[in-house]
C-alpha cells in the first residue's frame, strides 16, 4: 500500500450499481436458491393460473357466444326475411327497429325507400326512436315498487302520455329525486323534450307505419299473382332462378331490399328445411311408423329416427322421393341445428353482460382472494429466507453494499421468481381453459377461438405474477435492508 | 521499556481515535454499561491487538471502532471525521473501500468461488469486470492461494478460508484492517500461518491492523496490546515488554 501525504480516510458517496449488473448479481445468487424457492413459485403458479383460467374463460365464452348468435341469425336468416315481407310490423316493432337502425345504415336506407321519408326525416325519427326505447327500458327495468309511484300502472307509450299531463311532471321529478339508486339515463331537460315532442312522433310513427303497410300490401299482391296456392316458401323453393329473380326485381322496386346473394342464400336454405319438414311429416304418419316399426323391430322417438336417414333401407322406405345427397344435406343440417340449439340455450344462461365488462364482480373477488393468498404466502417465505440469509446480508453490508442494493436483491429475486411463476402458471392456466371449455361447448371453442384477446390476457396473467411476487417483496426487503452489519459478528 | 504514549505517538499519524466512549444499554429499569469511557489513539502502519475476557465490553468496543456501531456519547473520530455524523451511504461507502473486515467464521458467500468472494467488494465499489479479475488473482496469490481461485469455501480447509477473507478484505486497499478473533477456529498451526500474514501485511505493506483475539500467539506478532477489562482500558503494552511462555503440544512446533 502506498503511503499517502493527504487525509488517510476520506469519505465520499459510494458508487451507483447499475440496474443491469444488480441484476446479474441476484441471477447469478438465484440458481443455488432456485430448488427451495420452488414452494414460492407454487404458490404463484396456483394464483397466476387461476386468474388465467377466469380471464381465458371470459374471453373465449364472449367469443363463442358472438360466434354461436351470429351463427343463429344465418339460421333464422330465411324466416327473418319471409316475415318481413310479408307482415306488416307494429308500432312498437318500428320504433324497436328504428332504434336499432341508429347503427345499421343499411335499414335506414330501406325505410327510406319503403316510405318515401327523406333521410334527415328517418334520421330524426330513428334517434327519437332510440330515446323512447332507452326510456322504456328504464322504466322496465326499475323495481316495481318504484316504478308503481312513479308511473302508477302506466305501460309502453301510455307512460309518456301519462308523464305529459301538466301536474304529474313536476311530481314525478320531485319523487324521482330521494331514489338515490335511479338514474335517469340522460338530463331532465331532454326527457321533458322527448315529452313535448311526444304526440308528433307518435303522428310520425303512424304515418310511417301506414305508408309501412301500403307497400306490404302492394307487394303481397304481386307475389300472390305468381305464387299462387302454395305458400311462398315453398314456391321460391320449387321455381326456377329466372322466375325467382324477377320477383325479386319487383321486390326491390317496391322498395325492400333484397340482393341475388340473399336470395340465393335463403333458396338454399329454405330447400333443406322444407325437405326436413316434409320428411318429418311423413314419418309421422301412421302408415310410415308401421313400416318403421315392421324394417327395424323397435320403435324409436321421431328424433332419434331422423339420424338414420341416410340409412339405405329408410331411403327405401321413403319411397325414394329424395336423392341420397338431399338426405345426407338433410341430416348434416339435422345435427348441425341441434347443436347450435344446445350453444344458443348456453348462450342464453351464461349471457353476455351488457355492460360489456370482461368478468363480473364475482370472479373479480375471487381472483382477488387467490391474489392475496399468494401475496401473504410469498411474504412469508421471504421473511424465512431473510432470517436464513442474515449473516451474508450482513457481511454484504460490512464490505460496502448499500441499503438500496439489498433491497433491490430481494425485490429483483421475487420478480424474476414471479417471472418464472407467472409463466408457468400461465400456461396452465390457459390450458385448463381450453380444456374446460372444450367439454363445455365443443368444437366451437377451437373455431371462434379468439387468440388476440387471449395472447392478452397471457400477457397481463403473466404481469400479474411478476407484480404480486414484488409487491410481496416490499416488506421483507425492507427489513432485509435495515440489518445492521453488526450481526455479522454475531458468532452463532 | 514500559509504555509511555507520549513517546510512542511521536511521528505517527492517528487513523482511528476513540474519545470518551461510552456505551449502555437499557432493558426497562436496568442499566448495563458496556463501555464506560474509553479514550484510545490508533496510529498508521500499526498493529493493534485488543485483547480481554468475555463481557468485558472488547466487542462492543471493537465495532465501535469499525463503524458498526454507535456509542451513547463520546466519540469515534476516523481521521478526524466524526463516525456519527456519516449517514448510511457514507458509512457505506467507508465500509467498502476504507475499511476492511476479517470475521471470525469467514462470513464468506457459500455459492461463489474464491475469486469471487474475493472481488465482491470491488462489485460494490464499482470496479470493472476485468480489472477485478486481475486484482483479484493478484490478492490470492498474495494469501497464497492463487491455485484454488476457482474452488468453493466448500471445499477448502478453515486456514484456506480464513485466507481467501483476508485476501478480500485487502482488495480495495482498505487504510484498516478489522479483524475478530480471526483464528478463533482454526487449530494452532494454522492459526500461527495466519498471524504470518498479518504479520507480513503489517510489515511489508503498511497496512494498519486492528485485532481482537483471545490468541495468545497474536502476541507476539502485534505492536500494541490493549487489556479491556470491566468497560475500560485496563492497560496498554508494547509487545516487546511481553515476554510469552508456552508449551508445545505434543508434536507441533
Amino acid at each position: 500500500m502506498t503511503v499517502k501525504n493527504e487525509r488517510i480516510i476520506d469519505v465520499g458517496r459510494p458508487k451507483k450499481i447499475s440496474f443491469e449488473k444488480s441484476l446479474k448479481f441476484c441471477l447469478k445468487g438465484i440458481k443455488h436458491r432456485l430448488l427451495r424457492s420452488s414452494l414460492t413459485q407454487m404458490v404463484v403458479v396456483m394464483a397466476v393460473a387461476f386468474f388465467m383460467v377466469l380471464l381465458t374463460e371470459s374471453v373465449i365464452q364472449s367469443s363463442v357466444s358472438r360466434g354461436v348468435q351470429g351463427e343463429s341469425a344465418t339460421v333464422r336468416e330465411p324466416s327473418l326475411l319471409l316475415a318481413h315481407l310479408q307482415r306488416a310490423p307494429s308500432l312498437s316493432d318500428h320504433s324497436k327497429r328504428l332504434a336499432d337502425s341508429v347503427e345499421n345504415s343499411s335499414i335506414q336506407e330501406e325505410a327510406m325507400r319503403v316510405t318515401g321519408f327523406s333521410q334527415a326525416k328517418i334520421e330524426a325519427l330513428a334517434l327519437r326512436c332510440e330515446a323512447e326505447q332507452t326510456y322504456l327500458r328504464f322504466f322496465s327495468e326499475m323495481r316495481i315498487g318504484k316504478r308503481r309511484i312513479l308511473i302508477k300502472k302506466n305501460k309502453g307509450g301510455e307512460i309518456f302520455a301519462y308523464l305529459s299531463l301538466p301536474t304529474v311532471w313536476s311530481d314525478f321529478l320531485s319523487k324521482l329525486e330521494p331514489m338515490r339508486s335511479l338514474k335517469l339515463p340522460t338530463d331532465e331537460k331532454d326527457l321533458k323534450s322527448f315529452l313535448d315532442g311526444y304526440p308528433q312522433f307518435q303522428n310520425d310513427m303512424k304515418a310511417f307505419s301506414d305508408l309501412w303497410k301500403n307497400k306490404v300490401g302492394e307487394l303481397e299482391r304481386v307475389t300472390l299473382g305468381k305464387v299462387g296456392k302454395q305458400s311462398l316458401a315453398e314456391w321460391l323453393v320449387a321455381t326456377t332462378e329466372d322466375e325467382a329473380s324477377a320477383w325479386r326485381v319487383q321486390v326491390e322496386s317496391i322498395g325492400f331490399s333484397l340482393d341475388e346473394a340473399k336470395l340465393t342464400r335463403v333458396r338454399e336454405l329454405l330447400k333443406t328445411t322444407i325437405a326436413r319438414d316434409q320428411i318429418e311429416m311423413k314419418l309421422r304418419t301412421t302408415e310410415m311408423v308401421k313400416k318403421w316399426r315392421e324394417t327395424f323391430f323397435s320403435s324409436s322417438p321421431l328424433d332419434a329416427k331422423m339420424l338414420r336417414l341416410t340409412d339405405p333401407k329408410v331411403v327405401e322406405m321413403l319411397g325414394s322421393t329424395y336423392s341420397k345427397e338431399e338426405l345426407e344435406k338433410v341430416l348434416a343440417w339435422v345435427k348441425y341445428e341441434r347443436g347450435l340449439r344446445k350453444l344458443e340455450k348456453w348462450v342464453d344462461l351464461n349471457g353476455e353482460s351488457k355492460s360489456g365488462s370482461i368478468i363480473g364482480g364475482r370472479k373479480i373477488f375471487l381472483a382477488l382472494i387467490a391474489f392475496l393468498v399468494c401475496v401473504v404466502g410469498i411474504t412469508n417465505a421471504m421473511l424465512m429466507s431473510v432470517t436464513e440469509r442474515f449473516m451474508e446480508i450482513a457481511t454484504m453490508k460490512c464490505l460496502g453494499a448499500t441499503d438500496g442494493f439489498i433491497l433491490k436483491q430481494f425485490v429483483l429475486e421475487a420478480g424474476f421468481q414471479g417471472l418464472l411463476g407467472g409463466l408457468m402458471g400461465m400456461i396452465v392456466g390457459l390450458v385448463v381453459a381450453i380444456l374446460k371449455n372444450l367439454i363445455q361447448l365443443g368444437t366451437p371453442t377451437l373455431t371462434y377461438f379468439p387468440t388476440f384477446h387471449v395472447f392478452v390476457c397471457a400477457i397481463t396473467a403473466v404481469i400479474c405474477g411478476i407484480v404480486l411476487a414484488m409487491l410481496a417483496a416490499i416488506y421483507p426487503s425492507w427489513s432485509a435492508s435495515r440489518m445492521a452489519p453488526m450481526e455479522a459478528m454475531r458468532v452463532e | 521499556m514500559p509504555y509511555d504514549p507520549v513517546e510512542y505517538a511521536k511521528g505517527r499519524e492517528i487513523v482511528v481515535r476513540a474519545s470518551g466512549v461510552k456505551k449502555e444499554y437499557t432493558r426497562g429499569s436496568e442499566t448495563v454499561h458496556a463501555l464506560r469511557g474509553i479514550d484510545l489513539e490508533v496510529y498508521r502502519g500499526e498493529y493493534i491487538c485488543v485483547m480481554g475476557p468475555s463481557g468485558s465490553g472488547k466487542s462492543t468496543f471493537f465495532n465501535m471502532i469499525g463503524g458498526l456501531d454507535t456509542p451513547t456519547s463520546g466519540r469515534v473520530f476516523m481521521d478526524e471525521v466524526d463516525m456519527a455524523q456519516l449517514n448510511a451511504e457514507e458509512l457505506a461507502y467507508l465500509r467498502c473501500r476504507k475499511i476492511g473486515y476479517v470475521f471470525q467464521a469467514y462470513n464468506l458467500n457459500s455459492t461463489m468461488r474464491a475469486l469471487d468472494n474475493v472481488t465482491l467488494p470491488m462489485t460494490f465499489a464499482g470496479v470493472h469486470a476485468d480489472e477485478c479479475r486481475e486484482r483479484g488473482m493478484k490478492q490470492l496469490e498474495r494469501v497464497g492461494l492463487s491455485d484454488r481461485w476457482s474452488h468453493r469455501p466448500k471445499q477448502m480447509s478453515g486456514g484456506q478460508q480464513q485466507r481467501v477473507a483476508i485476501a478480500r478484505s485487502l482488495i480495495n486497499e482498505p487504510s484498516i484492517l478489522l479483524c475478530d478473533e480471526p483464528t478463533a477456529n482454526l487449530d494452532i498451526k494454522t492459526g500461527k500461518e495466519i498471524h504470518q500474514l498479518l504479520y507480513n501485511l503489517n510489515k511489508d505493506d503498511g497496512a494498519t491492523i486492528i485485532c481482537a483475539t483471545h490468541d495468545y500467539d497474536m502476541l507476539e506478532v502485534c505492536d500494541r496490546i490493549i487489556w479491556i477489562e470491566d468497560g475500560s482500558i485496563g492497560r496498554i503494552e508494547l509487545s516487546e515488554d511481553m515476554t510469552i511462555e508456552k508449551s508445545s503440544l505434543g508434536g507441533e512446533k
